[in-house]
């Protein structure tokens, strides 16, 4: 291939061999043509072709031609690579943009382009639509995120509430366990001395019999003191087995015990009154005066325990109003019976059941004592379990308050304004 | 056998005062008896407390609770350890219901006569 | 005790020419009355109040198994309760059927008040001197003397004034 630049050479020659090489010529400006067309063809579309150096003008018009249309090709592919330039250019940017999305998070601005050519629009749109989802998507988490924390902040707080609040409900009827215990004791104690007073009578039966004789002289005054006893009996029968009521129960048997007092009081009159005759009966009675003395110390003691379980009880948001009912009988049934005490036989039985249904009421109250317990014992474990369970709950809603805080944080790297 | 006195012994107020038994008719409570039937205060002075009831039957009849605080039980006394009330002490007290004293540990505990003294209104 | 009186000073009526009185600190003076009226000088015990007596009897006491009563003279004439210690001394009286223990400051004992030393106490009867029978001196200062029977009698006059009291 010769060198275009070699065409152009050698001016003086042209004229010399012009004539000479006419024919010879138009073949070698043809063939210098066919060159620089096949030039362009390969793509070094920077070939021209000087037409003044066409001696033929054909040639010649050929020639401008070719040129022409090499220049139109130089265009042609500078245009090309100028786009190429500017699309490549486009979409670095584009690359740049989406980087800093997803290393800084930076969704504020839209995206921008410093080149525009129509190839790279659907590029910035599908971008600029990304972009607009994570916005919103970054906005939605981060209201959820706000949300979550109050919510779970609200919620620890309720938990923790309810967990001192059971924990103080667990304390107080621990401390109704506790007192009820107690009760439990003082309880057994007035068994036991009722159960004495059983067993003095039971005595002073034996004893009674054998000397029947000089008893028997009683007869008639030991009428009031059986008269009394039954009415005894009736107070006794009213006792109420109820938890709540065992203040009452407390009342009837400080009545039953001031009654025995009364009733040994009487009784040691008459037999004072009797001098010499009624000495036994008298001593029999001082001792019955003792017991029942204890009897009325225990159930003070009762009563004062049972004040402080009311308290303890109403703590733990039970009520426990007892009524203190009066009993009715009053100095009728001491009164009546005193007046017509006969048969010391009589008399001393029914001391004797007297006492005994004392202890039978002093059991009875203890069942119901033990009963109180025990219901106790599964109000305390069911508040235990509650305890538990809020304690649990304080410590989820503790993890969800961490959990959307950290979110939050996360959330907080997207700048979206 | 030495000539002995039973005695009821009993509290109003801060003080003890003995009886003879015969003038008690029984012991009871208070609350069941009607108003004009108690005597709260007599000489002897006002009960503390209205918790024991002494019946005993007036000059007049019928029936009389005298409101004490306590009966604190009975005492058996010989006839040597009553004394009477000192005769100007007699002359110069308004009232007749004290009649004498028991010794009891040399101090002279007072008796008075339980109709004389409910029959004595104040 | 005084020394007993030379045989000269005798008066030829078989009267002495002196007054046996016994005399006690009382009021914040001294105070005496016929000396066959005391039988005993004791120490007060505890006393034992009275239901419905009168202020000047503040109470009776024990002493030898007997029970008596105290007078006590400040209350009646209304000068203030003479103060009855563990130490208070009383004299035990015999007027007429009363025997009662007067109770006083102190005891003196046994004076003898020369009877040309006795005068007519002074005319106010107010106070304890309307109960004065006499007065005089003897060595160691003047001295009241009480008509102690008037006294007692007064007392229980007093006392009851709507009657029945006595049994």
């Amino acid at each position: 291939m010769r060198d275009p630049r070699e065409l152009q050479e050698k001016p003086a020659r042209r004229g010399a061999a012009a004539a000479k090489k006419r024919g010879g010529a138009v073949k070698g400006d043809a063939a210098r043509i066919v060159a620089a067309l096949r030039a362009v063809a390969e793509g070094k579309s920077e070939v021209r072709l000087d037409p003044a150096s066409f001696s033929d003008p054909a040639l010649r018009a050929i020639a401008t031609a070719v040129n022409g249309a090499a220049v139109r090709a130089t265009g042609d592919l500078h245009d090309a690579q100028a786009r190429i330039q500017l699309v490549t250019a486009g979409v670095d940017e584009a690359i740049e943009a989406m980087i800093r999305l997803v290393i800084q998070g930076d969704l504020s601005g839209t995206l921008r382009l410093g080149v525009s050519d129509a190839a790279l629009t659907p590029l910035i749109g599908g971008i600029g639509q990304v972009m607009e989802t994570l916005k919103k998507f970054v906005t939605e988490i981060r209201e959820a995120a706000l949300q979550l924390s109050t919510s779970s902040s609200e919620v620890l707080a309720a938990a923790t509430q309810n967990e001192s609040s059971t924990s103080a409900q667990a304390s107080a009827i621990h401390e109704t366990t506790a007192t009820m215990e107690e009760l439990k004791g003082a309880s057994h104690q007035i068994a036991e001395n009722a159960q004495m007073v059983a067993a003095i009578a039971e005595q002073t039966l034996t004893g009674a019999r054998t000397g029947e004789g000089a008893i028997k002289a009683f007869m008639g005054s030991m009428e009031k003191v059986r008269h009394n006893a039954v009415e005894v009996d009736d107070a006794i029968a009213k006792l109420s087995k109820r938890v709540e009521r065992i203040g009452t129960v407390v009342e009837v048997i400080d009545e039953i015990a001031d009654r025995s007092d009364l009733l040994a009081l009487n009784a040691a009159l008459e037999g004072a009154k009797a001098g010499e005759a009624g000495r036994g009966f008298s001593i029999v009675a001082a001792e019955m005066r003792r017991l029942a003395e204890n009897v009325m110390e225990s159930t003070k003691e009762i009563k004062n325990l049972i004040t402080e379980i009311r308290e303890a009880t109403h703590a733990a948001k039970e009520a426990s109003d007892g009524n203190k009912r009066e009993a009715s009988e009053g100095e009728k049934l001491g009164g009546n019976a005193m007046t017509s005490v006969t048969g010391i036989l009589s008399g001393i039985q029914e001391t004797s059941d007297a006492a005994r249904v004392i202890h039978l009421a002093t059991q009875q109250q203890r069942t119901a004592t033990e009963q109180v317990v025990q219901s106790m014992s599964e109000i305390e474990e069911v508040t235990r379990q509650a305890q538990a369970g809020s304690k649990q709950a304080t410590g989820a809603a503790s993890e969800l308050t961490r959990l959307a805080e950290r979110l939050a944080e996360l959330v907080k790297r997207f700048k979206v304004e | 056998m030495t000539a002995t006195s039973e005695l009821l012994l009993f509290q109003v107020g801060a003080r003890v005062f003995g009886a003879a038994v015969r003038g008690a008719v029984r012991i009871g409570n208070v609350r069941d008896v009607p108003a004009e039937e108690l005597v709260v205060m007599t000489t002897l002075g006002p009960p503390f407390e209205r918790e024991r009831g002494i019946v005993v039957v007036p000059t007049g009849g019928g029936e009389r609770t005298l409101v004490v605080d306590r009966v604190l039980g009975f005492r058996t006394v010989e006839e040597e350890e009553l004394r009477p009330l000192p005769a100007f002490a007699q002359a110069c007290l308004s009232s007749s219901a004290v009649t004498g004293f028991v010794l009891m540990d040399d101090a002279p505990l007072l008796l008075v006569d339980l109709p004389t003294l409910v029959s004595e209104r104040q | 005790m005084a020394d007993p009186q030379p045989p000269e000073q005798r008066d030829p009526s078989g009267a002495s020419a002196e007054a046996w009185f016994f005399c006690l600190r009382l009021l914040g003076g001294r105070y005496a009355f016929e000396a066959p009226l005391v039988t005993e000088v004791v120490r007060v015990g505890p006393l034992t109040r009275l239901p419905a007596a009168p202020s000047f009897l503040p109470g009776v006491f024990t002493h030898r198994g007997e029970v008596l009563p105290v007078l006590d003279i400040g209350q009646l004439v209304g000068q203030g309760p003479v103060p009855i210690r563990p130490s208070t001394r009383a004299a035990l009286v015999h007027c007429g059927p009363w025997k009662v223990a007067v109770v006083s400051e102190s005891v003196e004992g046994l004076v003898s008040i020369p009877r040309r030393q006795l005068e007519p106490p002074p005319a106010e009867s107010s106070g304890v001197a309307e109960f004065l029978s006499a007065v005089g001196r003897d060595r160691s200062g003047p001295i009241a003397v009480l008509d102690l029977p008037r006294l007692v009698e007064s007392a229980r006059a007093r006392a009851v004034p709507a009657g029945g009291g006595a049994a």
